[in-house]
C-alpha cells in the first residue's frame, strides 16, 4: 500500500516556541488515521503544517509522493490536499450554497459537472439543502459542521484532513459526523487523517492511531490496540 | 432653484461614491486603508490628459488609457509595498500608503510641471432644460456614469464567484486558501479595480476643475468621511452616504455659503465618529462586501 502522506521529522513553531518537535507519520492511500492528545498537544499545529499554514523548521512532507513544504496552501488545496479547519470557519456572510461555490474553487468542475457533485453533497447532507439559500452565520453548529465538510468534499480531496470536527457538537451529533466520514471513506477509498480530543470516538472510526503529547508522538498503532492501550486508556480515555 | 444644486450634489456625490467603493474594497480585501487612493485619481487624469494631447487620438481612448495607467499604478504599488509589509504592524502599512501618495505627487510634478493642465469632458456641456431649472450635461453624465459603475461592482461582488472569493478573501484569507482561492491574485485584483475606479473619477471630475496634482486630495478625503459617516463596512452604505454628502454639502454651498462646504462635511465626519462610530449602516455580524 502505498503512501499518501508523509511526516518524517517535522518541527514547527510559532516563534520561539516549538509547537512540534519532531513528528514522524504516515497515512496510507485508503485509510483513515487518527492523531489524539490533550489540547495543546500539536495536533492542530501538525495540520496547519501540512497544508502550509504553518511552514516547517525542518523535517519533510511528502503528499502523494511530492515535497509540499514549496507549495501554497491554496495550490495544495486544488490538487487535492484539504482541511476542514477547527471550529468550522465557514463564510458567515455567504449563503450555504454560496459557501459550497466558493469552495469549489479548489476543484476543475464547471456546470454539469459541479451541479453534479452539489447534488451529491446535498445527499450526504440533506439538511444542507434544506438551508441552501440561509446566510451560513444563521446554520447550527452541527449544520456548520456538515457544510465545512460539504466545501471540502467539493474539492474532491485525495486526502482529507479533519481539525476537532466534533467540537461543539451534542455527543450524539458528533458520533454521527464521525462515522460519517469513515463511511465515506470506505466508500469513496479517500483517505482520512483525523484529529479529536474526543479518542474514543476517534479510534471506533479509524484504521489506526497516533497519540501525541507536547509536540511529539508517544503511542502509535492500530486503532483497536491503542484502545486496548493501558497507558492510553489511562490517559485519554478516562478508564 | 433648489434642482440645480441639487443635481450637482448628486454629480460630486457620485465622484465621492466612487473614491469611497474603492476605498473599501481594498481596505475589506487587503486589510490595508489605502490613503494614496487620491493620487490616482490625479494620475488617472494626467495621463488621459496628455495623451488627449496628442492629435489624432480619440478622447474616449484617452480616457481609457488614464483608467489603464491608474490601474497599473495600483498593481505596482501592491507588489512594491503592501506585499513586502502585508505582514508587519499595521502601522506600517498605513505609513507607506502615505509614502507612495507623496512619491506619486512628486513624480507627477516632476514628469508635468506645476502648471495646470486641461481634460475636456467626453461629453458636451450641454445646458438642459429640466423641470424649470438649468442644468447640465457634464453633471448627468458623472451621475450616470457613477451610479453604472457602483451598481456593477456591485453585482460582481455579489452575484459571482470572484465577488465571493473577494469575499471570502477578506473576512477570512487562511480558510480561503484552504478553498484553493489564490488569495494573492484577488489582492492584486483588488488593488487594479480600487485605483482604476479612483482614475475614473479623475477624469469625470477633471473637466469641472484643472488637472493638478492636488486634483485627487479633497475627494478622497471626502470619500474617506463618507466611509466613516456610512459605516465602515459595507459598500452599498458607504456609497449612499457619500452621495447624500455631495448632495447636503452642495445644498450648504447654495444657501448657507460656499465656504461652508467643507466645513459642514468633515464636521459631519467628526460628529459621527463622536456619537455614532459605527456609522448609519453599523457594522453587523455578517457584513458583506
Amino acid at each position: 500500500m502505498t503512501n499518501i502522506l508523509e511526516i518524517t521529522d517535522l518541527v514547527l513553531s510559532y516563534g520561539a516556541a516549538a509547537a512540534v518537535r519532531g513528528v514522524t507519520m504516515h497515512v496510507a492511500e485508503g485509510e483513515v488515521v487518527t492523531l489524539i492528545g490533550a489540547n495543546g498537544a500539536g495536533k492542530s499545529t501538525t495540520l496547519k503544517g501540512v497544508v502550509g499554514l504553518v511552514k516547517p523548521v525542518s523535517g519533510s512532507i511528502r503528499f502523494a509522493g511530492d515535497v509540499t513544504t514549496t507549495r501554497r496552501t491554496d495550490w495544495l488545496a486544488r490538487h487535492g490536499l484539504n482541511l476542514v479547519p477547527e471550529g468550522r470557519r465557514v463564510f458567515a456572510a455567504l449563503t450555504v450554497a454560496e459557501n459550497l461555490d466558493v469552495a469549489a474553487s479548489a476543484s476543475n468542475l464547471h456546470g454539469a459537472a459541479l451541479k453534479a457533485k452539489i447534488r451529491e453533497i446535498y445527499e450526504i447532507f440533506p439538511r444542507l439543502e434544506e438551508r441552501r439559500d440561509s446566510l451560513s452565520w444563521t446554520l447550527s453548529g452541527g449544520e456548520q459542521q456538515m457544510l465545512a465538510m460539504g466545501r471540502a468534499l467539493i474539492a474532491q480531496p485525495r486526502l482529507l484532513l479533519l481539525d476537532e470536527p466534533s467540537l461543539g457538537l451534542s455527543p450524539k451529533l458528533a458520533t454521527e459526523v464521525v462515522q460519517l466520514i469513515s463511511r465515506y471513506s470506505r466508500d469513496h477509498g479517500l483517505s482520512v487523517l483525523l484529529v479529536e480530543q474526543n479518542a474514543r470516538l476517534a479510534l471506533s472510526a479509524s484504521d489506526r492511531g497516533y497519540v501525541m503529547e507536547t509536540g511529539r508522538i508517544v503511542a502509535e498503532g492500530p486503532a483497536a490496540e491503542l484502545q486496548d492501550n493501558k497507558e492510553v486508556r489511562r490517559a485519554y480515555l478516562g478508564s | 432653484m433648489i434642482i440645480q444644486p441639487l443635481v450637482s450634489g448628486l454629480a460630486i456625490g457620485g465622484i465621492y461614491a466612487l473614491l469611497a467603493v474603492s476605498f473599501l474594497l481594498t481596505y475589506r480585501v487587503s486589510g490595508v486603508l489605502n490613503f494614496a487612493q487620491g493620487e490616482f485619481v490625479m494620475v488617472g487624469a494626467f495621463v488621459a490628459s496628455t495623451v488627449a494631447g496628442i492629435a489624432g487620438i480619440p478622447l474616449i481612448a484617452a480616457a481609457l488609457l488614464g483608467v489603464g495607467a491608474a490601474a497599473f499604478a495600483g498593481v505596482a504599488m501592491e507588489r512594491v509595498t503592501y506585499r513586502p509589509l502585508r505582514n508587519k504592524p499595521h502601522a506600517s502599512m498605513i505609513i507607506s500608503t502615505v509614502a507612495v501618495g507623496i512619491v506619486l505627487t512628486q513624480a507627477a510634478q516632476l514628469i508635468w510641471g506645476p502648471n495646470p493642465r486641461t481634460l475636456p469632458s467626453l461629453v458636451p456641456n450641454v445646458s438642459i432644460d429640466f423641470l424649470g431649472s438649468r442644468i447640465s450635461t457634464v453633471s448627468l453624465f458623472l451621475i450616470v456614469i457613477s451610479a453604472v459603475l457602483i451598481v456593477a461592482l456591485h453585482l460582481v461582488l455579489t452575484k459571482t464567484r470572484l465577488g465571493r472569493q473577494l469575499e471570502a478573501t477578506s473576512v477570512d484569507s487562511d480558510t480561503a486558501q484552504l478553498m484553493g482561492i489564490r488569495t494573492g491574485r484577488l489582492v492584486i485584483i483588488a488593488f487594479a479595480i480600487s485605483t482604476g475606479l479612483a482614475g475614473v473619477a479623475g477624469i469625470l471630475v477633471a473637466p469641472m476643475f484643472s488637472v493638478t496634482v492636488g486634483l485627487g486630495v479633497l475627494i478622497a478625503l471626502k470619500a474617506f468621511a463618507a466611509c466613516v459617516i456610512g459605516g465602515f463596512g459595507n459598500l452599498p452604505g458607504a456609497a449612499i452616504a457619500a452621495v447624500g454628502l455631495g448632495v447636503v454639502e452642495n445644498l450648504a454651498g447654495t444657501f448657507i455659503g460656499t465656504d461652508s462646504k467643507d466645513l459642514i462635511a468633515f464636521g459631519l465626519m467628526i460628529a459621527f465618529l463622536i456619537v455614532r462610530p459605527q456609522g448609519i449602516f453599523g457594522a453587523k455580524v455578517g457584513e458583506k462586501l
